[in-house]
């Protein structure tokens, strides 16, 4: 499997330029799509799902593409969107059935032991027979996701899947997801948590405004914050001027003072100790020193 | 495969969501409910609706025309709502990346909505299959529970989907959708309604479908069209909206496909809409010319009929005849050129004139000929006329106009039966004169009453062939010769009718007639319920025929008499020139398919319903008693002349009652009307003139309930109708042809029962037998029978009917001074009457004078007495006890007086064809008078004539007075404006009280109670705030202390409070409303009027109470009034629910 984004770009009605020349290529296994609010994910999610068209550019699905094959790539297509919380009257079962169906399942005894196959994995076998509606948040969206996943599709594309769960729902989903990769399948992660990627996609691309700012491990970009993130005490006093200063990622208040980790350059005259990034500081080193613009952090 | 496989996955999503939805399921359970109701109702044996049930397939019809109504609007609901769900639901993207292609979609939500549509269809049909196989006496037409789903759902369903999926794709908004689909199905119902033949019903909701076990739908070609055009929409409206839809399309063959079906099916409904209304506008366009070709050949001589001998072949939907006629010249004048009038589509192949081929014109309907050699006054020419084709069913009824020919025909208010006149099928005939299938001399009808059909007694005969076991049916007596049947009338008739289907003859000889029964197969409901009287029959039959001879003083003029059934369809128009409907024809009634559309012809439970009735009174009768007694009911209900068809209508402003003055079915005609014929160039109406005298039906009073809206009776309507024009210009103008036959009516029977007075009705009725006994099967001249009548009375009837006819004066007269007086006479008690008749107009007149007795019935009366030339009084013919005839000429005035035996209680006088409004007026008898020596007075003298009511020394403004006038106006809201809710109709000067929604500014109505000279009217409205008022203003001419008083009916107010608290028995009017006495055990009434009295001192509110006030003057005090404008008011503020304004009075203190 591969998606080969060439040269895409996304202008809204009223000028708002969602993509930016996007240029970028998706193999097999989890992909991470990073970026805060607004930079364009979903966009790129909606044109690749094919529920937009791009204003140009052109994505390749396998060589095929994806704006003149749209028959075939949706039989590729998993899809979870951002928000999946309002269903039609439907029992749990029913709607992962009629995904089923719709995936392609023809045959009942098959569709049957695949949809309490796929209830048994999001663990909601319990509640196969609840309204789909009532289901609380974190069942919804693991409904999405056995949604997304019925039918064996070879492209499942998840949008902010863990936004709005509680931490034990979370890992939980993460799980599921990097269950998946044992598989011959690309999977998307659309996130602006960096948490979700850094345990489990081995690729990972950077949107920022709509430009693909980073594309590549997510090793590679903690490389580059390799030597930017520091440890150091300080004073009640100097916190404060730390703070104007540079780009807190920790703070835990200590004996005399606070344990802050800060994002920068240099410390200046502080003393500080270099520690070794994870991809949450490289984000931010990236983020706020590499394209060098204040950003609010989350 | 594909494609079916999702749209299946897609539809059976969709169900589970509607089926689950609490919408549909208490709609489903409200309609089945409803359903199961009326289905009980409709089919039970007890009270059951035969008219409905009479046609098997009825009962489905009816169940999925009302699930029909109620189902598009939430079909309508549902697809708008399937749009918004989609956008709503965030869960529904997920569905959209799957790989379908949006055809696949779309189709996949329709099939889904129309599945869970068609289940309902389902449990509606099978509600009413098991309630069909359970009650009772009707069989179960299987088939019809097919095709009426299939021709009233499926396509206003998918109409109604398309089109909501349509808007909502456009407008993107459901609120808006709703808003607009709700209104355009409104505007269609209510304006849409029979426009262009139907042509905006997409529910079918108004669409005439019952269907005949004979002839089917009627006229399925239309019908299907009509069908077609919304299926064919509907299913471009559901391409487009898939073309329109909010997701990328993945199938460019689908597209395609959508995109082809959009327009091919789009165009295919505007040509299929533009053919149906084409042919409607086409024929609406071709009667007018034809109607145009009548009037323009109208004045070419016509030649009147004497013999003819028609052969004729039935084959398919063509016939052709050979038609060997004789005419005579029955004018004045030679003839060289004449006309006459064959069915459009009947090809003249030849005519033959004298035995030699002549040339014709042909256009349209008329044959134009110009005759080989003049024709003399009384000589007679031999034609052949050689035709073969079909009939053109636009040549019937020319004289019927727009509104009365939209009139629905059907057994109840829902379920409507399309209106055939002509019918020329494989298997079934049904041909009348009206379409002119064998050549009828001059033209039919114009765009007045003048241009009319000519009336000729021929002496027929026929030779029918048809087809192998069908029955032709025509007049006459009827002989099978080989293949062919010969039908051979012994008198002559005014027209001839075939009809050919697979009848059953069955004959009953009685009272010297044949009567004939012709079904059809199975249709036979009656045999097995009235079973025990076949014995009893003819004697029964004949007692029946004779006792309606004696009625009608009339003699049957046949030996036999056919009673054809006849499809649902064939209706037949109550014409304005002659009192006959074309469902009696000489020697024949056609009774509408398995009596549906007859009154108490559902045998079964007329029968259980008569037992039980005799059961609660008690009687006990036999089997066979009760069978003839519910076929006496029938038969007297339906072929005994006279009035009925009251028909309850309801519109914005509350219930109504018209009144459909003739029995469609009554035998009348075969005594008088196709027997005689009274004819007049002068007067064309003259014939229908004496038919209404004659059988003596047309507009009667009904207690008040016997009016429309209008609060006018149809006499009284034609009363106000006949001040503007003279009956002459009446009868030329373009009036609405219902109300030009309540004109008709009136003065019909106004100048026959005028003669009837002048004659006195002892001589006058055996006089008018004699008159149509020696002619027979002709034409009575007008001038013989006004010479005739001047030899016998010294009368001279055609100047009566100059007048009759030309005048634009009506009478108008003042009566008054009511009295009775004891006397004492030959030791009895006896009772004298009297009272004034003035008629200051410049018209002669006639009045009818009805005394009722209390609780005793019939009064002895002496009548009889007074002389000619002056006023005299008659007895009239049906009512002799009670009912006098009083003839007042112009300008001249009586003192009446009546000795009775019986104290009189009330005395009633009909003003008939005046100026006079109300027509009757019910006169309070004041209190006995006893005076010592009184000479009683019996018959008339002569009093100073007076011009109006009040007294001398008194000043009266009433309501229809200068002096008076109303001050303020009502806010209407604009909606009510809008739908014309309580406009005034500018041809309804009067209208009927309302205790139900009363109007909102001041309506003039009419009651015998109120005071005025001829117009006896008042003004009132809902009561208000006291913003709006009414003023009567005066001047006076001599100063001085005055008594002023005002007129009231306080019993109008307990009348309508009691009406108003009964739930609404609106447009009444109650009579004798201030008669006083017989009014006992009246609710107590709130209500208290506002008066302002404006004198020389200032002015004095003054607050009357009805309750304490008196029928008639109220004193408001007395006053002192200088020489100026004296003025009274009063508001609208009041307790109870209306105020009624009528008359003021200052009368001088002495």
């Amino acid at each position: 499997m591969e998606i080969r984004i060439e040269n895409l770009n996304k202008i809204y009605k009223g000028g708002n330029k969602a993509l930016s020349d996007i240029n970028l290529v998706i193999e097999d296994g989890m992909f991470g799509l990073l970026g805060p609010n607004g930079a364009g994910k979903s966009t790129l999610m909606r044109i690749l799902v094919t529920l937009m068209k791009p204003s140009s550019g052109r994505v390749l699905v396998n060589g095929m593409d994806l704006q003149k094959n749209r028959k075939e790539v949706r039989t590729l297509l998993g899809y979870l969107p951002q928000d999946f919380r309002f269903f039609a009257k439907y029992r749990t079962w029913e709607f992962l059935d009629y995904s089923a169906r719709l995936a392609g399942l023809k045959q009942r005894s098959v569709r049957n032991s695949e949809v309490e196959r796929m209830l048994e994995q999001v663990g909601l076998f319990e509640a196969r027979d609840r309204s789909a509606s009532k289901l609380s948040g974190g069942m919804k969206r693991r409904l999405g996701i056995a949604q997304a996943l019925i039918g064996d599709p070879k492209i499942v594309i998840v949008d902010e899947p863990t936004t709005g769960l509680d931490p034990d729902e979370r890992i939980r989903f993460r799980n599921l997801l990097s269950k998946m990769t044992e598989k011959e399948m690309i999977i998307i992660l659309s996130t602006h948590i960096v948490g979700d990627i850094s345990s489990t996609c081995r690729s990972m691309a950077l949107l920022e405004k709509g430009k693909l700012v980073f594309n590549g491990a997510p090793d590679d970009l903690v490389a580059q914050a390799r030597g930017h993130v520091f440890q150091m005490n300080v004073s009640n006093r100097e916190f404060e001027d730390v703070k104007e200063k540079y780009n807190v990622i920790s703070t835990i208040p200590s004996i005399n003072g606070w344990d802050v980790q800060v994002v920068a350059e240099h410390t200046g005259n502080y003393p500080s100790v270099p520690i070794e990034p994870n991809l949450e500081h490289a984000y931010v080193y990236f983020m706020e020193l590499v394209l060098n613009q204040p950003q609010e952090l989350y | 495969m594909k494609t079916i496989r999702i749209i299946g996955t897609i539809a059976w999503f969709e169900m589970l969501v509607l089926f689950r939805s609490w919408f549909f399921r208490i709609f489903t359970g409200l309609i089945l409910l409803v359903l199961l109701v009326m289905n009980i109702n409709v089919l039970n044996d007890n009270g059951g609706n035969w008219a409905i049930k009479a046609i098997a397939s009825n009962i489905p019809y009816f169940n999925i025309l009302i699930l029909s109504l109620t189902q598009a609007f939430i079909a309508m609901f549902l697809a708008l709502d399937f749009l918004k769900r989609d956008k709503k639901l965030d869960t529904s993207e997920v569905i959209f990346t799957r790989s379908m292609s949006n055809w696949d979609y779309i189709w996949g939500k329709t099939i889904g909505i129309l599945t869970v549509f068609l289940v309902l269809n389902l449990l509606v049909l099978l509600l009413a299959v098991i309630i069909n196989l359970i009650m009772g006496d009707v069989t179960v037409d299987w088939m019809a529970y097919f095709y009426y789903p299939l021709i009233i759902s499926i396509p206003s369903l998918i109409f109604i989907l398309g089109l909501s999926f349509m808007v909502m794709s456009l407008l993107k908004n459901q609120a808006i959708a709703l808003v607009i689909l709700l209104g355009y199905t409104g505007m269609v119902m209510f304006f849409g309604k029979d426009k262009f033949d139907f042509i905006f019903d997409y529910q079918g909701f108004r669409l005439p479908m019952v269907h005949s076990d004979m002839i089917g739908f009627g006229f399925e070609a239309r019908l299907l069209l009509q069908r077609g055009i919304y299926l064919m929409l509907g299913l471009s409206f559901i391409s487009g909206s898939i073309l329109l839809m909010k997701r990328l399309p993945q199938s460019k063959f689908h597209s395609s496909l959508s995109w082809i079906l959009t327009l091919t099916l789009g165009v295919g409904a505007i040509v299929g809409i533009v053919t149906y209304a084409g042919t409607t506008a086409h024929d609406t366009s071709y009667r007018s010319e034809m109607i145009k070709l009548n009037d323009q050949n109208f004045k070419i001589p016509v030649l009147s009929s004497e013999t003819a001998d028609l052969t004729i072949k039935h084959n398919n939907r063509t016939i052709s005849v050979d038609a060997k006629m004789s005419f005579v010249n029955k004018t004045h004048e030679s003839i060289s050129k004449t006309v006459f009038t064959l069915n459009p589509g009947l090809k003249l192949e030849e005519l033959m004139i004298n035995g030699a081929k002549a040339s014709f014109d042909r256009k349209d309907h008329l044959v134009l000929v110009t005759l080989p050699e003049a024709l003399g006054s009384g000589q007679s020419v031999q034609t052949e006329f050689i035709y073969k084709g079909n009939i053109d069913e636009r040549v019937c009824n020319l004289d019927i106009k727009a509104e009365q020919a939209v009139e629905k025909w059907g057994p109840d208010f829902l379920i409507a039966i399309r209106k055939r006149f002509a019918i020329l099928e494989p298997e079934y005939v049904l041909l009348t004169p009206e379409s002119a299938w064998y050549p009828l001399p001059g033209v039919l009808h114009g765009s007045t009453i003048s241009v009319l059909p000519t009336w000729n007694f021929t002496q027929f005969k026929a030779t029918v062939e048809t087809k192998n076991g069908l029955q032709p049916i025509m007049q006459g007596k009827m002989d099978q010769s080989g293949s062919s049947w010969v039908f051979s009338p012994e008198k002559p008739l005014s027209g001839m009718t075939l009809v050919i289907g697979a009848y059953k003859p069955a004959t009953l000889k009685a009272g010297g007639v044949d009567f004939e029964l012709n079904i059809v197969k199975n249709h036979d409901y009656f045999t097995k319920v009235l079973d025990s009287i076949s014995d009893t029959l003819p004697k029964f039959i004949g007692d029946m025929k004779q006792d309606l001879e004696r009625r009608l003083g009339l003699k049957y003029a046949y030996p036999r008499l056919r009673l054809i059934e006849v499809p649902a369809q064939f209706y037949a128009y109550s014409r304005l020139w002659i009192k006959n409907r074309d469902f009696l024809q000489p020697e024949m009634v056609f009774l509408p398919e398995m009596g549906g559309m007859l009154s108490r012809s559902g045998f079964a439970q007329e029968l259980r319903q008569s037992k039980r009735s005799a059961k609660e009174r008690e009687e006990s009768l036999s089997e066979k008693e009760v069978q003839l007694r519910v076929l006496r009911n029938f038969i007297s209900e339906n072929f005994q002349p006279g009035a009925s068809d009251n028909r309850m209508s309801f519109n914005m402003n509350g219930p109504s009652m018209s009144t459909d003055t003739d029995k469609k079915f009554s035998l009348f005609p075969n005594f008088f009307t196709f027997v005689n014929h009274l004819g007049s160039d002068q007067y064309p109406v003259l014939n229908i003139a004496l038919e209404s005298y004659l059988s003596n039906t047309g507009d009667t009073q009904m207690g008040g309930f016997g009016m429309g809206t209008s609060g006018l009776s149809a006499a009284e309507q034609a009363n106000v109708e006949l001040q503007k024009k003279s009956f002459k210009k009446l009868l030329s103008t373009d009036m609405d042809n219902l109300a030009l036959r309540q004109v008709i009516d009136a003065k019909g029977k106004y100048f026959f029962t005028y003669l009837e007075a002048v004659a006195g009705s002892v001589e006058f009725m055996p006089f008018i037998l004699e008159e149509i006994a020696k002619s027979q099967y002709k034409t009575i001249d007008f001038e013989d029978f006004t010479a005739d009548f001047k030899s016998k009375f010294n009368f001279d009837a055609d100047s009566l009917a100059n007048r009759w006819f030309n005048t634009d004066q009506l009478p108008g007269y003042l009566i008054g001074h009511v009295r009775v007086i004891e006397v004492q006479q030959d030791d009895r008690t006896r009772y004298q009457l009297l009272y004034d008749v003035s008629n200051p107009s410049k018209e002669s007149g006639l009045v009818q004078i009805t005394l009722r007795a209390g609780g005793r019935g019939g009064m002895g009366m002496r009548g009889g007495s007074g002389g000619r030339g002056g006023a005299s009084f008659a007895l009239a013919g049906r009512n002799a006890a009670t009912d006098k005839f009083l003839v007042v000429p112009a300008g001249s005035a009586f003192q009446i007086g009546y000795v009775l035996d019986d104290q009189p209680r009330a005395m009633s006088v009909n003003t008939m064809i005046s100026t006079n409004l109300p027509n009757n007026i019910s006169y309070p008898f004041p209190k006995l008078e006893q005076i010592k020596g009184y000479e009683p007075m019996e018959g008339m003298k002569n009093v100073p004539l007076i011009l109006t009511m009040s007294e001398p020394g008194e000043i009266v403004v009433d309501n229809e007075d200068t002096g008076f006038s109303m001050v303020g106006a009502a806010t209407v809201s604009r909606m009510v404006k809008w739908l014309k809710i309580n406009a005034k109709n500018p041809n309804v000067p009067y209208e009927s009280m309302r205790s139900w929604r009363p109007p909102t500014f001041w309506t003039p109505i009419i009651q015998s109670g109120f005071y005025g000279d001829f117009v006896r009217s008042a003004v009132y409205m809902k009561s208000g705030e006291g913003d709006i008022s009414v003023q009567w203003k005066t001047i006076i001419q001599k100063p001085g202390f005055y008594d002023v008083y005002t007129f009231m009916s306080p019993n109008l107010a307990r009348m309508s409070m009691r009406m108003g608290g009964g739930g609404g028995g609106g447009g009444a009017r109650p009579t004798g409303g201030s008669t006083g006495g017989g009014m006992g055990n009246m609710p107590e009434i709130a209500d208290e009027y506002h008066f302002t009295v404006f004198h020389s001192e200032g002015k004095e509110d003054i607050t009357i109470a009805l309750k304490s006030a008196e029928t008639g003057w109220n004193k408001l005090g007395s006053f002192y009034f200088g020489a100026d404008t004296a003025k009274v008011s009063m508001n609208d503020k009041n307790t109870g629910k209306t105020v009624v304004a009528d008359a003021v009075k200052w009368v001088k203190q002495q």
